[in-house]
This record gives structure tokens, C-alpha cells and sequence, in this order.
């Protein structure tokens, strides 16, 4: 007799579980019977004993996570390599003047193959702007998003002209934070910063200003208006961004527009 | 914000590694997390929860190791390592630091059987 739940010895059957102590079946068995259940009988002489924990191991990796947007960066700065177009990503806080100085350096890139991608959350008035301006423009609408990634810019890239030995303006949704984490594969960063910002500016987005190539000061035309301290902005820049140029313009008078022009196109 | 972007990129990475080696559960995710990463902690933190809804990583905890930024001194030349960006050097106590690494997010390990 089966010593778990009596019946006869010849019936092959298997317990999977264990149970314990007043747990009853009420089944009868016949002799040349088949089980194909498993079960166990109260006040069994043993109980099974639970599975023994599996062994944990430990699997070593080192994985960049923020290179994902980066393999598609870099997937674009090939494009654009390939048809030598310098590509600007243009940051700065919303109403720092990125559009308004753009529309002015169109006029004086004449000759120059220009494009520029346009990011905000909605509507494409800056986009129309430019188009406005004389030059090609693609709007991306980034919805809840506050800041262009590198697949946004791949996918207006195919809605732009090739620009051969051109410029292509980035203009980043206006935000100092969260843009300067995300490479768009362009050649170089120019974090837009106007006198009417103060002079903190820098040392509060640090990870911002760090990460610029040039900073380009704009609305220097109402310097005569504000109490800005502007050698205080200049050192703050030194500080958070060592050696990184910075140039005073002004897109409505022209001040200063003539070197940021010999910039762009010394690349 | 994008920190859920990046759980749930962190999430699939898991998977994938945790399906090749034929780990069924994971008890553990390893990151390392440099302090001038432009990640919140905290975000990443809620974010995982929020993404980790089904086997293996169902129970996953989330370890995020800091990582410190190299700064060297460009007043007295000494090199310290420092966890924010507007640090001070510690020697001359000046604020020019030119500061290097400390900005990458990498998983490093995953925990199971």
C-alpha cells in the first residue's frame, strides 16, 4: 500500500505539493487504479520539503544608457559630413532672441547654401519666419517635449534640400535645461543668452553653458537701460565655461553681427 | 519626463541580457550614475517602478551608484573629485574647476537566477 495516500503498491503516481497537518481527500481507490493527480493525505508521515532558493548570480555589463540618442547623433553628423554642412545647435532660454538673430544673420549669409530646423512645442511660427526670411525651414512640433533629439533632426533632415559647403541652423525648443543633454549630431553648440537674462545665468545651467562651443549675448542695444552687470556675466562665463568665446550683438542694430557672421563661416 | 524614456530603454536592455543568460527573475539592476549626469535620481527611481510591470523584472530593485566628477584647479593645480557642478577646489578654495567625466549613466551589472 502506497505509505501517502493507501492506496495499492503497483499504481505509479507523483506528488508535486506538500500539505500539512489536517488536510483530508475523501476519494476511493479500486485495485489496478491510475492516478493522474497529485495529492497528499492529512497526517502523512513526512512532508516535502520546499525547492532550495536558486543560486542568484550576478552578470556583469556596462552599457551606456545615454548613448541611444547618441548612435543616432552620430548617424547624422555622418549625413551632414558628407555634404559639408556645419550644423549649429542653437539653445537658449524661450525669448532670448535665437529667431529674431537668425532672420538677421540670413540676410547676410547670402551665397551661402542655409537650412534651419525649427523646434517648439507647438505651432510653426518660427519656421514661417525663416521661410519669410528667404530661407528653407523645417518645423518639428515636439507636443508635451521640451527639447529636439537627435531622431527628431534625422527625420527633418529628409524634409531639407542638401546643403553642400552650408550652414544648418538647429533652433532647440527654448529651455537652459533639458537640451543640453542631447546630442542632435551637430558641429557645433551656441547657447544664446541676452543682457536682459542678468548675469547668473551661468552659474544657475551650468551643464548648459559648459557644453558651449560659443555664447553668443544678445539685446546688447539695451544695455543703456538695465542695470546688468556685464564683467560679472563675462567672469560667471569664464567660470562654468573656460575658454569658451563669447560675442556681445545685437540683431536689430547690427552691433557685433559681422563677427558672429566670420564665425559661422571660419566653421 | 525623458528619465521615463531612458527606464523603459533600461528596462528592454535588462530583459534582452537577462533572456541571453536565462535568468528568469531579476532581483537587482545596477547603475552607475555620474553626478553631472543629466538625470534625476529620483525621477529615474519612480520611473522604473512605473515600467517594470512584468516578468523578469516584475520585483526589480533599482542600486544607483554616484559616480564623482574629476575637477583640476585652474588657480592652484590641485585635482580633487567633487559632486556638483559649481564646487569649490578644496585646496585654494577658488571656483575655477575645470571639471572632467562624472556625466555618464551605465548599467553595470544585473542580479537573479
Amino acid at each position: 500500500m502506497c505509505a501517502t495516500c493507501g492506496c495499492g503498491v503497483d499504481v505509479v503516481h507523483t506528488h508535486d505539493h506538500a500539505h500539512g497537518e489536517g488536510h483530508t481527500h475523501d476519494h476511493a481507490h479500486g485495485d489496478g487504479h491510475t492516478h493522474d493527480h497529485a495529492h497528499a493525505v492529512a497526517s502523512a508521515p513526512f512532508v516535502l520539503a520546499p525547492e532550495p532558493p536558486l543560486p542568484s548570480r550576478r552578470l556583469r555589463l556596462e552599457r551606456d544608457l545615454l548613448a541611444l540618442n547618441d548612435s543616432v547623433a552620430a548617424a547624422n553628423r555622418l549625413a551632414l559630413a558628407r555634404q559639408r554642412t556645419l550644423a549649429l545647435n542653437l539653445m537658449s532660454s524661450p525669448g532670448a532672441g535665437k529667431t529674431t538673430l537668425l532672420v538677421a544673420t540670413l540676410r547676410r549669409l547670402e551665397g551661402t547654401p542655409v537650412g534651419v530646423i525649427e523646434g517648439d512645442q507647438a505651432t510653426s511660427l518660427d519656421a514661417d519666419r525663416i521661410r519669410a526670411a528667404g530661407a528653407p525651414a523645417v518645423q518639428v512640433n515636439t507636443g508635451a517635449g521640451c527639447h529636439l533629439e537627435a531622431g527628431m533632426v534625422a527625420r527633418a533632415l529628409e524634409r531639407l534640400p542638401p546643403l553642400p559647403d552650408g550652414v544648418l541652423f538647429i533652433e532647440n525648443v527654448g529651455n537652459l535645461v533639458c537640451p543640453a543633454a542631447f546630442d542632435l549630431g551637430e558641429g557645433r553648440r551656441v547657447v544664446v543668452v541676452s543682457v536682459t537674462e542678468g548675469e547668473d545665468k551661468p552659474l544657475k545651467y551650468p551643464a548648459m553653458f559648459a557644453g558651449a562651443d560659443l555664447v553668443v549675448v544678445t539685446k546688447v542695444d539695451l544695455l543703456p537701460h538695465l542695470d546688468v552687470d556685464l564683467p560679472l556675466l563675462v567672469a560667471n562665463l569664464d567660470r562654468v565655461a573656460p575658454g569658451v568665446p563669447h560675442l556681445p550683438v545685437s540683431a536689430r542694430t547690427g552691433q557685433g553681427m559681422d563677427a558672429w557672421c566670420a564665425w559661422i563661416l571660419a566653421r | 519626463m525623458h528619465e521615463l524614456g531612458i527606464a523603459t530603454d533600461l528596462l528592454g536592455m535588462v530583459e534582452e541580457q537577462a533572456g541571453r543568460a536565462g535568468m528568469v527573475r531579476v532581483a537587482r539592476v545596477c547603475l552607475e550614475l555620474g553626478v553631472l549626469a543629466p538625470v534625476d535620481t529620483e525621477a529615474l527611481g519612480l520611473a522604473f517602478e512605473l515600467a517594470r510591470v512584468a516578468d523578469p523584472v516584475r520585483d526589480a530593485e533599482l542600486v544607483i551608484t554616484r559616480v564623482p566628477a574629476e575637477a583640476t584647479c585652474r588657480d592652484c593645480g590641485a585635482v580633487t573629485e567633487v559632486d556638483d557642478a559649481l564646487a569649490l577646489c578644496s585646496a585654494c578654495h577658488g571656483g575655477r574647476l575645470t571639471l572632467r567625466g562624472g556625466r555618464d549613466l551605465r548599467l553595470v551589472a544585473i542580479e537573479g537566477h
